[in-house]
């Protein structure tokens, strides 16, 4: 039996370098339940380094450190289950400057309140 | 930032940016311990600078902080009182925590949970949690249920607005603490990584407060780390305050919770309340591979951890290596509708996939909390000259039991100690020239590591094994034997430290963060072992199999640490007693 694999479509964005974002590719094994975040670690651990995303996870949906567009909706990377033989393209959050990749500005919210404060209260 | 200074001398990889600033009071840490500090040191006129590896309020350990705020306020059992919150943490903590401290924490906890309420949090009297009196209190080991509820992420997003509301404090976001600098003796600054642009920033300041949070990550297992995504529980601050010659306390001392899941994956590590909702309230079962019970009630913290390790130990573990949690065997018809109602994971758990009310999920116990630290007195000052420590990094509050609820009423009492304490210093002191040899001997460790290219190791091999090594044999139960190995894979991982090999590209780079983080979580994790092999008796969080009793006789004494060059040297010393002495014989 072969393992069971899904490509994960990653923006990638150096403001300070790049004339424009591009996309990359990686294949990866899913083994078990998976969610985004688990996706993009293994991607950082094993295939990437310099892959740049929120590398925090409170797991409880509460922190909102890992919001993303996955797929072109806004979700918590962390709450969200990678699919097989469904495409997963990961991009930056609508509404904030991008840092590097998927890791934007939070603080640029209005007087330091987390735009998102109210979807989650 | 005033000058800037470009450091290059290697050809191979691109010149490290080094840039320079100052401020009066530099905070380590944006969780609750550090904004709280920052706030109070701002109040007291200084400067603060404010440093997190990431944004306040989306993360750090507070964020997860399950809710319990454990001080005798204005709704309080008439029977209860601020000494007898005093008595419950001097006792159960096992008299190993300092009474000073506690005094602190239990006469001041109470108004600055005042100070949260006035910054708008919502503070839920814990007598009327969910409309009724908590059922588990006694098993927390609070002799009333007393206090409040506030979760951690709403505590911190009430917090981050108070922050910014002081212009007199500025807030570095995704900074990460490299090195504490000193000189002549105290503290004078930090070295830091400004991720967002790739730089190294020298920041002097006469006063520095750590509230860098817990070490969960040293071990394989941890509520600190859900999905195996950090959450910045490295240990980091630990080493940081032992290397620049401040002291630690009762490192042995690290909390386990007996049951956090294991599987399915995506639920790793999420804590989910196993022991105060699922089994107590809705009666699931827990088994061994063999579907055999094996509890004991009532269901008491280190006792129950000890009890799920040995059947995973002795072979009668899960595929996933824990024990079932089963629902769906519980005796009572409304399990599953107690579950929803009062599982605050159950909703996460769902998104993942995973309903916990059909079917059985694994869990073994997990690191949950450092309870020792860098010594602290009742003023949050360390044993170094300028460096105050608060919230979990500082060590001998809770004694050999951190009680459940008391996480919070600890940070917010020091938080503010170590703040205006910082404050005051500042006002008189400058910061002392820092040895410049300090920030070099870092930036030449950089290079290396960016060298090291494809040829190299990844730190996430390095970490799993510490993990691996400190979970099996510096974990819930431990053996001289066992111990003793974990000190030798620990020099062994160190001797491989500079063969890490991470990416040279300056902006976000994760890899520059994960290499210096290993090297400090070898030298907090040496600490544990170093300091456990030491204690020869069983109390609170550490049980040792080869002395499985309390020797109230000789051990109601500290174990602090001092690293004296490459060495760690340790001396036993009297815990700080004001009011209730410890029993004297053996037991």
């Amino acid at each position: 039996m072969t393992a069971k694999r899904i490509t994960l479509k990653a923006y990638r964005f150096d403001p300070l370098k790049d004339p424009k974002p591009t996309y990359k590719e990686y294949e990866i094994p899913l083994s078990g339940s998976m969610s985004v975040l688990m996706a993009l670690e293994y991607v950082y651990e094993h295939m990437d380094e310099t892959l740049a995303f929120r590398r925090y996870c409170c797991g409880t949906s509460r922190c909102n450190s890992c919001l993303m567009r996955v797929n072109g909706k806004k979700i918590r990377a962390c709450s969200t289950l990678v699919q097989e033989g469904k495409p997963l393209v990961v991009e930056p959050p609508d509404g904030y400057r991008v840092i590097k990749d998927l890791v934007v500005d939070f603080s640029e919210g209005k007087e330091g309140v987390l735009k998102e404060d109210e979807e989650t209260a | 930032l005033i000058c800037t200074a470009v450091y290059a001398k290697r050809q191979e990889v691109k010149p490290l940016k080094i840039v320079h600033t100052e401020c009066q009071v530099l905070v380590v840490g944006g969780g609750g311990a550090g904004v709280i500090a920052a706030i109070s040191a701002a109040r007291e006129g200084a400067r603060v600078t404010l440093l997190n590896q990431g944004p306040v309020a989306r993360t750090g350990l507070t964020v997860m902080a399950g809710g319990g705020i454990q001080v005798v306020g204005g709704q309080r059992d008439p029977r209860d009182s601020i000494d007898m919150h005093f008595e419950d943490l001097v006792v159960r903590g096992h008299y190993l925590g300092d009474q000073n401290l506690i005094e602190v924490v239990t006469q001041e906890a109470p108004e600055r949970c005042g100070e949260l309420e006035k910054y708008g949090a919502k503070l839920v009297p814990v007598n009327f949690f969910r409309g009724e009196t908590l059922k588990t209190t006694e098993a927390y080991g609070h002799s009333f249920p007393r206090g409040y509820f506030l979760h951690g992420s709403a505590m911190m997003k009430v917090l981050r607005k108070e922050l910014l509301r002081h212009p007199e404090i500025t807030v570095l976001e995704d900074y990460f603490t490299y090195r504490l600098l000193t000189g002549n003796g105290s503290v004078g600054g930090a070295l830091c990584l400004d991720m967002r642009k790739g730089e190294f920033v020298v920041i002097r300041s006469p006063a520095v407060v750590l509230a860098t949070g817990g070490a969960g990550e040293l071990y394989s297992l941890t509520s600190n780390w859900p999905q195996k995504i950090s959450g910045n529980a490295r240990g980091t601050g630990y080493a940081l305050a032992l290397q620049a010659g401040a002291k630690l306390v009762d490192m042995e001392m690290t909390q386990f919770y007996p049951a956090t899941p294991v599987g399915p994956p995506a639920i790793w590590g999420i804590h989910s309340g196993v022991m105060e909702d699922i089994v107590p309230n809705a009666g699931a079962k827990v088994l061994n591979k063999n579907m055999e019970e094996f509890l004991e009630f009532p269901l008491v913290r280190d006792r129950t951890a000890r009890s799920i390790y040995r059947e995973i130990r002795e072979g009668r573990g899960t595929p996933a290596g824990g024990v079932y949690v089963d629902v769906t065997k519980s005796d009572l018809p409304q399990a599953g509708n107690i579950i929803k109602e009062r599982v605050p994971a159950y909703k996460q758990y769902k998104s993942l996939g995973i309903d916990i009310t059909e079917g059985p999920f694994e869990v073994a116990p997990s690191f949950h909390f450092q309870i020792g630290g860098v010594r602290i007195n009742e003023n949050a000052e360390t044993s170094l000259s300028g460096l105050y420590a608060a919230g979990e990094v500082s060590g001998n509050t809770h004694g050999a039991n951190r009680l459940a609820g008391s996480a919070v009423p600890e940070l917010l009492a020091f938080g503010d100690r170590a703040g205006r304490n910082a404050a005051r210093r500042a006002a008189k002191e400058k910061a002392p020239e820092t040895d410049s040899g300090q920030v070099q001997e870092e930036m030449d460790k950089v290079e290396r590591w960016c060298r090291s290219k494809k040829a190299g190791v990844r730190t996430h091999e390095l970490r799993d094994r510490l993990g691996k090594t400190m979970y099996s044999q510096v974990g819930v139960s431990r053996t001289a034997q066992g111990m003793t190995q974990a000190v030798e894979e620990i020099e062994r991982l160190k001797s491989e430290l500079p063969q890490i090999q991470v990416s040279d590209q300056p902006v976000f780079n994760l890899g520059w963060v994960d290499a210096k983080e290993m090297e400090l979580m070898v030298e907090t994790a040496k600490t544990i072992a170093f300091s456990a092999l030491i204690r020869k008796e069983s109390r609170g969080a550490h049980y040792r199999e080869d002395y499985p009793t309390t020797d109230y006789q000789n051990w109601t004494k500290h174990i602090v640490l001092e690293k004296k060059g490459e060495q760690l040297q340790h001396t036993v010393e009297p815990v700080k007693i004001t009011r209730i002495k410890p029993p004297e014989t053996k037991q």
